[in-house]
């Protein structure tokens, strides 16, 4: 079952929470909106659940218009951030409990409560109650509570964000499996990119209520089309500057790169984005940039470094060796993306 | 949502659009008819009290009546002994409960559940038990009070009738509300607050009178202002050993009860004193905790440390001198409910007379307490979920706010001026409800209202609104996921909220007294009354106020068995 979201707008009173929001996410494939807070990701996501109402633009389910279908008629299956499992009741409980309001019988909502926890791991809980569990563990009752009903699509609200960093990585790639098992499809918010670049088929990244970028993490990473993009997928650096003659760049401190390839037309205003990886250490003859190098840190597999260019430019690239502080680096830039589209850094 | 057309979707976004009322939300009718409920019963009697109070007897508006009140002496008099008493009280109840929370709170005390089951049990006596029974005993005819003069000791002062009396009992009859108030604040105070102060150096004492001491004020500013409000609008303690110690409930009660003089436009004149006096305190008492609300809930316990013998001692003396003094009454109550009395005069006599009478003559008024309370505590939940639902989840925009605090007013109301407002509304058209049995149900749930409301939204809060959405992603409707999901998690809440409630609706004297007409008459008029008429069955009175207690405390404990607190 696909999803189309159309021209979605919303606001709450004086705040904007989305704007004219367009996004499709093809049958059995996963999708994560990827932002910082505020960015309408979750408000996206919660009226596609139908948890909340658009002002403006719709929802379509397959061929379905599911404007006027409320949430309990939608064949959703929801993943909370909060894991909200239900207090009151057992695992089992959590998990039976759609099955029992579509009135199955005893034997079949046993079955597929069973094949739910043995999916998500969880065989031999199912006496207990949520509070007795991990967070992990909770999160995976949230999970098998989800797609017991075999909904048609997965909304997932952060599910991994109250969980520590290890966890995180295993749960993620379980999500994933488990995603691909059924062949459902997804929606994932996040505001972790390593998460999503991770798990997503498809990433569109949200930036005041505005979807900037979709594409498969490989696109948004590689080929970022707006300054926001570049700045919140990996780290980056931003030189700004003016195209001089189409390979040339020259910087708002002063300094003129020849970048070697065409940049564009001459005479526009340009972002350059160079990632940290895609700098190399060379001899002072191939250098690109010149610059002092102002801190390094170790980072076990890397080291990152950030070099001061003469203009005052500050350029993060990485590499093995140490560096000391001071030292005078020359670096050339294997791979860059040119951008025009300026949209703040994140 | 309604669908919109292709022209709408490509259309600019309207930038401000208020969501339309969705009148099919059964929330909506509920909430509207809850409203209905309140405007009709706090909002219409408040307004004939005002009505009454500003208009003079030729019917023109007057501020006539609050120049007489502010300079006739029989008015003026009383309204400040009312505000001292309730000081007095409010202070002496914090001198004796502050000190011994703060010990029970940081030290390991022996019997420590069986000392706070005790105090929770002391908040929840009848008003006017403990002014009855020091009546019953250092009265002028009192048990003490001839027992000293039988033996020639001299006591200090005749009988206990008095502002003297009225302190001692209501400082008895509070302390344990401060003291479990004050008792949770400081368990509450992280102790990395303290530690904090002791790494700069700051010494023990030094840093519980800097640190931890100003953390339990809102605590205790919260204690004071219930204590003194008890006091306040309480009738039946001042009536019963006043002597001849006027107080302001008192004052307009006889002026709107009298047969010769009633006068219900001073009486209305007083109960806005009444009301402007208690809600100045809970300005005041808002104000103080406002302006003191730090977040000092760590995640760390106080740890409770060992007390060295002597000081132990003495600590477990105060304690349970406190507890003694606070259960007096129902000792006194029990022990004469059982003895034989004559004309009003006690034989040490032991005897079961009094139950026989008891159960014989006067069982009506105990099945009647307990219906007209408990169809009231029915209402009062019913009403109080309906509130709370629609003010912590719903975002309604007029009727939320409104519900809201329309729900609180009763809480500033004292019982007497509550009673005023009923019975100058209710006896005529186009509601008339005097007389009748039902004015009493009304009376009790909608001053209760409030507490019940609260505990009820208290427990709301603890249900995350993503409960009931997820219960809605896997198919259940609203309704069925309000059921299914919000009534079993606030169950308990709902419970410990509508007993204690009852137990107060029982319990209830100053708006009952002024409320009931035969044959409606619960317990505690018929205490009540028998109190006020010398050599009347005392025996009999003792033995309903026993029925009273039992019926007070065995819920009580059941309760506080089930869900380890409660709160009140």
């Amino acid at each position: 079952m696909d999803i189309s979201i159309r021209g979605v707008s919303k606001t709450f009173g004086e705040t904007t929470a989305l704007e004219s929001v367009d996004l499709r996410v093809p049958s059995g494939r996963l999708a994560t909106l990827l932002g910082a807070s505020g960015c309408g990701k979750t408000t996206l996501l919660r009226i596609i659940a139908g948890f909340e109402s658009a002002d403006a633009g719709g929802v379509h389910f397959g061929e379905l218009d599911i404007a006027k279908v409320p949430v309990w008629k939608r064949r959703i299956g929801f993943v909370f951030q909060s894991y909200a499992l239900w207090p009151h009741m057992t695992v089992a409980e959590n998990v039976a409990y759609g099955l029992r309001l579509r009135k199955l019988p005893k034997e079949s909502v046993a079955e597929k409560v069973a094949a739910g926890l043995a999916m998500v791991g969880l065989t031999g809980r199912d006496q207990h109650r949520p509070g007795q569990l991990s967070g992990g563990q909770q999160q995976r009752v949230a999970l098998a509570r989800a797609l017991a009903l075999e909904p048609d699509v997965l909304l997932m609200d952060e599910p991994l964000s109250n969980l520590d960093a290890k966890l995180r990585v295993e749960m993620r790639r379980e999500i994933r499996r488990i995603q691909q098992e059924t062949g459902i499809t997804a929606v994932y918010v996040t505001h972790d990119q390593d998460e999503a670049l991770e798990i997503s088929d498809l990433v569109a990244v949200m930036n005041g209520g505005r979807i900037e970028q979709i594409g498969s993490p490989e696109d948004v990473y590689e080929r970022p089309e707006t300054t926001f993009v570049a700045s919140f997928v990996g780290s980056v650096t931003l030189l700004r500057g003016r195209i001089t003659d189409t390979s040339a760049l020259a910087l708002a401190g002063g300094d003129k790169v020849d970048f070697g390839r065409p940049l564009g037309s001459a005479g526009a205003d340009v972002y350059v984005a160079l990632r940290p990886e895609d700098l190399r250490i060379v001899e002072n003859g191939d250098a690109q940039f010149t610059g002092k190098v102002v801190r390094s840190s170790f980072q076990g597999s890397v080291r990152e470094s950030v070099a001061e260019l003469p203009g005052g430019e500050l350029l993060a690239f990485e590499h093995r060796r140490p560096l000391p502080t001071g030292a005078t680096v020359g670096l050339a830039a294997d791979r860059f993306t040119v951008i025009e589209n300026d949209t703040g850094v994140a | 949502m309604t669908a919109r057309t292709a022209a709408q979707r490509t259309g600019p976004a309207r930038s401000r659009r208020r969501p339309r009322t969705n009148w099919r939300d059964p929330w909506r009718l509920a909430g509207l008819l809850a409203l209905l409920v309140l405007v009709i019963f706090i909002v219409y009697p408040q307004l004939w009290i005002v009505r009454a109070a500003f208009t003079s007897d030729s019917g023109a508006f007057t501020l006539a009546r609050f120049g007489a009140f502010v300079t006739d002496e029989r008015f003026t008099r009383p309204l400040l002994h009312s505000v001292v008493v309730s000081l007095a009280v409010g202070a002496g109840a914090a001198v004796v409960a502050v000190p011994l929370a703060f010990v029970m709170a940081r030290y390991r005390i022996p019997g420590r559940q069986g000392i706070l089951t005790m105090l929770t049990m002391a908040t929840t006596s009848p008003p006017f038990l403990g002014a009855y029974a020091w009546l019953l005993l250092l009265g002028s005819g009192g048990i003490l009070t001839k027992a000293a003069k039988g033996v020639g000791l001299p006591l200090p002062f005749d009988s206990i009738l008095g502002v003297g009396g009225i302190i001692w009992v209501g400082v008895w009859f509070t302390f344990a509300l401060i003291f479990l108030m004050v008792y949770d604040a400081f368990r509450a105070v992280d102790p990395a607050l303290e530690e904090a102060a002791a790494s700069v150096g700051s010494t023990p004492w030094r840093t519980h009178a800097k640190v931890t001491l100003p953390l339990a004020v809102p605590a205790i500013a919260t204690g004071c202002y219930l204590a003194a409000m008890r006091i306040f609008a309480d009738f039946g303690t001042p009536m019963l050993i006043g002597g001849g110690y006027q107080m302001l409930p008192v004052v307009v009660y006889q002026n709107f009860m009298s047969e010769v003089a009633a006068s219900p436009s001073v009486a209305a004149t007083a109960s806005i004193m009444m009301v402007l006096v208690s809600g100045l305190a809970l300005l005041a008492q808002r104000r103080i905790v406002a302006r003191r609300s730090f977040a000092v809930t760590g995640n760390r316990d106080q740890p409770l440390r060992e007390l060295r013998r002597g000081p132990k001692a003495l600590v477990l003396i105060g304690i349970w001198t406190a507890l003694l003094l606070g259960f007096v009454p129902h000792l006194v109550v029990l022990l004469t409910s059982f003895l034989r009395w004559q004309s009003g005069i006690l034989q040490w006599e032991p005897t079961l007379e009094n139950y026989r009478r008891l159960f014989e003559e006067s069982l009506q008024p105990i099945v009647l307490s307990f219906v007209l309370a408990g169809i009231a505590c029915l209402i009062a939940l019913v009403l109080g979920v309906v509130v709370a639902y629609i003010v912590a989840r719903k975002k309604f925009v007029i009727s939320g706010p409104l519900l809201n605090n329309l729900v609180m007013v009763p809480y500033i109301l004292p019982g007497t001026v509550f009673a005023i407002g009923f019975i100058l509304a209710f006896n005529h058209l186009p509601v008339i409800l005097t007389g009748t049995a039902l004015i009493i149900v009304v009376a009790y749930f909608i001053r209760r209202l409030p507490y019940v409301m609260k505990s009820i939204e208290t427990a709301l809060g603890q249900v995350h609104p993503s409960l009931e959405e997820a219960a809605m992603s896997v198919g259940a409707p609203p309704r069925r996921s309000f059921r299914d999901i919000v009534v079993p998690i606030i169950r308990p809440a709902v419970i410990s909220g509508g007993t204690v409630g009852f137990l107060q609706m029982i319990t209830e004297l100053s708006a009952t007294v002024m409320l009931y007409a035969v044959p409606w008459v619960t317990m505690t008029v018929v205490i009540f009354t028998n109190a006020m008429q010398p050599g009347s069955p005392f025996g009999v009175a003792s033995a309903m106020t026993t029925v009273l207690l039992v019926s007070v405390y065995v819920p009580l404990y059941l309760l506080r068995r089930r869900y380890r607190t409660v709160s009140l």
